[in-house]
């Protein structure tokens, strides 16, 4: 009974399915990453400019080789899908997708700005208990956050079938 | 912007609402057709089709002639627009 239901949700999958978890996983994979690489790190680290250099290094070569390996996967798997324009309707979710994306992104370079602006005028507390390079921090989160709302949106819309509502 | 994203999900809404199919007994009548070959014969996905059947997607003015033609049948045979 289990196995059916198990081959049921596996026919039902598409190759945009399967295209649009794999890059929603590596996403989640990458901010996890710059999360636990970020908060492991001593206060005097996360104050150091190379340190947060190399960390961005870092965290756009791990983002490489995760997008070829899933690439070379996808690849694998596929049978000659990955050639596919996408549809009329995929079109329009990957559209509403990334306006998801968009508009967190948005919000998380409106919220760096008020902080560095914040920070530079002493205002509230931001002056004491401020992370350093704090807004650089919110805009690398925020990317990656609308990342993971634009795969994750399209996923959605994608199994529900609707654009919209 | 949010405001046009409202205004887009509106116009969609009503659509679902307004726009019916005879799909899926027009390809039971053409040799229990599967949504895999008409969705080929298109040139969408089989996910396109289900979502179209089962009237959660209006499709283009493009794909709903191309559907039509697969069954021969006019534009208005295959689908119906039910004023409310």
């Amino acid at each position: 009974m289990e196995e059916n239901k198990l081959k049921l949700f596996l026919d039902s999958l598409s190759f945009r399915d399967l295209t649009l978890s794999v890059d929603l996983a590596v996403t989640i994979g990458i901010l996890y990453f710059y999360m636990q690489q970020l908060f492991m790190a001593t206060p005097e680290m996360r104050a150091d400019a190379s340190f947060i250099s190399s960390l961005l290094l870092k965290v756009i070569v791990v983002s490489i080789v995760l997008s070829i390996a899933s690439s070379l996967l996808l690849e694998f798997v596929s049978d000659n899908d990955t050639d596919k324009p996408l549809d009329e309707r995929e079109q329009k979710i990957e559209l509403y997708g990334n306006k998801t994306g968009l508009w967190i992104l948005q919000s998380g370079v409106c919220i760096a700005i008020f902080q560095y602006t914040a920070e530079a005028h002493n205002f509230g507390p931001s002056g004491e208990y401020t992370l350093p390079f704090l807004p650089l921090h919110i805009m690398v989160v925020a990317f990656m956050v609308s990342e993971v709302a634009n795969y994750g949106t399209q996923l959605v819309r994608n199994r529900m079938g609707a654009v919209y509502g | 912007m949010v405001r046009n994203l409202f205004a887009t999900e509106w116009v969609q809404y009503m659509a679902e609402l307004t726009i019916a199919n005879k799909i899926k007994m027009m390809r039971f009548m053409h040799g229990e057709m599967t949504q895999k070959e008409l969705a080929d014969q298109v040139g969408v996905t089989r996910q396109t089709i289900m979502a179209i059947e089962a009237a959660k997607y209006s499709p283009s003015l493009e794909v709903a002639f191309k559907i039509a033609a697969v069954f021969d049948e006019p534009l208005e045979a295959v689908f119906q627009y039910k004023s409310s």
